[in-house]
């Protein structure tokens, strides 16, 4: 018996819902540290989850699927049309003295602090080599960038880190 | 500096990730929301095919000069990974100002253009809904509903609402050229390639408004449409302008133009292609 179109529709949807339960763990904990906190993680979750869907019965290798979802969620984050039309989510400001960095526990935390300071493709190129421990020619095509201008981004927002650890210790 | 910086933000990204969860429902959610999004594409490009009939019907000829097309590339599949050249927003932006000026143009952009109006260039920095992209954002359409617009003093951009746009097929449009592709010019580079699958550009005067202040009907016009965002778009009349910052978005027969008025960079944009320059 042939499958008519709505059985087809049906059936993706079906194939998509099975995706979302398997890879979400692993997106919502990566969303997170590309936002920096959770309700724009949540919205960037579902855009990039959208975004999947619309092209679902489109996509062809579905072994590279966790990869293909990771990418497209990291350059939606990135992009400039994603940030237009939306307001700022207000971020406390990181106070210039801070209190001093006398444990472990509180330089993390300024680190956290300070990547909230980095621009959004400075951040995501940082989360990308930090947190998904991907190497610089990889980060490059990740993001459709070349190899030099990661190199670049990732040296300035280190060099940003770094000057706001050292702050820290010299207000302590 | 007390620790190695490098494990500093290890420990600080795995520190701050959510312990793992999941929602039963979220990919019951994603699905309602992608069949709403594909039901209001399909109803953008219908409410433009209307508007090409109806214009046809009265006589309308539209002359659209021919743009280079942009090289396609062949589809790329999961885990590939090459792509548009994104780019990361600025923060900088003049201070808003409270008013608009419009002011005649001496100097017209209105190439094509087949009205009879002087063309009318409005200052519109400041103006608009603020967006974390640095400023104060607006949003337009061109005449014929087929180009929605974005200009702020950080940035201009055009997304076509049409599939014959011309953009590239990348990553994150594979497959999904109908709409949400679009061309923007940010700060002074050179104007690139966007791909979405959303609507980012509020052009509407019933709903979203905050992004259509700079419309009036010295300047543009009223289109009705059919979308879940709004239904009358604000389209700005054949040779007029925006201007934001250094940024100036001009509307013609031939396509709405945005330029860096500084670098000199810009774009392009009608149904028949884009041109970057």
């Amino acid at each position: 018996m042939a499958i008519t179109p709505t059985q087809q529709v049906l059936g993706q949807d079906r194939g998509f819902a099975r995706f979302v339960a398997g890879e979400q763990v692993a997106l919502r904990r990566y969303a997170p540290a590309l936002t920096g906190n959770g309700p724009d993680a949540d919205d960037l979750l579902q855009a990039t989850l959208v975004k999947l869907y619309l092209v679902w019965d489109r996509l062809s290798d579905r072994d590279h699927l966790g990869g293909y979802a990771r990418t497209t969620m990291t350059r939606t984050h990135v992009s400039l049309w994603r940030s237009w039309g939306r307001r700022e989510v207000a971020v406390a400001a990181v106070p210039e003295t801070s209190a001093p960095p006398t444990s472990d526990a509180v330089e993390r935390d300024l680190i956290w602090r300070g990547l909230s300071r980095l621009g959004r493709r400075q951040r995501a190129i940082v989360v990308l080599r930090y947190y998904e421990d991907l190497d610089l020619n990889t980060i490059a095509k990740e993001l459709g960038i070349s190899v030099g201008t990661v190199k670049s981004q990732l040296s300035r927002a280190l060099g940003n880190l770094r000057t706001c650890l050292e702050g820290a210790n010299r207000d302590s | 500096m007390t620790r190695d910086l490098d494990d500093l933000i290890r420990q600080s990204l795995a520190e701050h990730a959510p312990a793992e969860s999941a929602d039963p429902t979220l990919g019951e959610t994603v699905v309602r929301k992608g069949r709403r999004v594909r039901r209001t594409r399909q109803a953008a490009v219908a409410a433009v095919a209307l508007v090409a009939v109806a214009a046809g019907a009265i006589g309308v000829r539209t002359v659209v000069t021919s743009q280079p097309t942009i090289a396609t590339p062949a589809p790329l599949g999961p885990g590939t990974t090459s792509g548009p050249t994104t780019s990361g927003p600025t923060t900088s932006g003049p201070a808003p100002s409270a008013s608009a000026s419009v002011s005649p143009s001496s100097t017209p952009s209105a190439t094509g253009s087949s009205t009879a109006h002087a063309p009318i260039v409005k200052d519109i920095t400041g103006m608009g809904a603020e967006n974390d992209f640095g400023g104060p954002t607006s949003s337009f359409a061109s005449p014929t509903g087929n180009l929605w617009c974005n200009i702020s003093a950080s940035g201009a951009g055009c997304q076509g609402q049409k599939f014959n746009a011309g953009a590239q097929a990348t990553v994150d449009c594979e497959g999904s050229r109908v709409l949400g592709d679009a061309v923007v010019i940010e700060g002074t580079g050179k104007a690139t390639w966007q791909c979405t699958t959303e609507i980012f550009a509020f052009p509407f005067l019933d709903k979203n408004k905050a992004f259509t202040t700079w419309w009036d009907p010295a300047i543009g016009d009223k289109r009705s449409v059919r979308t879940d965002s709004g239904n009358v778009l604000a389209t700005l009349r054949y040779g007029n302008t925006l201007t934001a910052g250094d940024f100036r978005c001009t509307s013609a027969v031939d396509g709405v133009t945005c330029t860096n008025t500084v670098s000199g960079h810009g774009f392009t944009l009608s149904k028949a292609g884009a041109k970057r320059f």
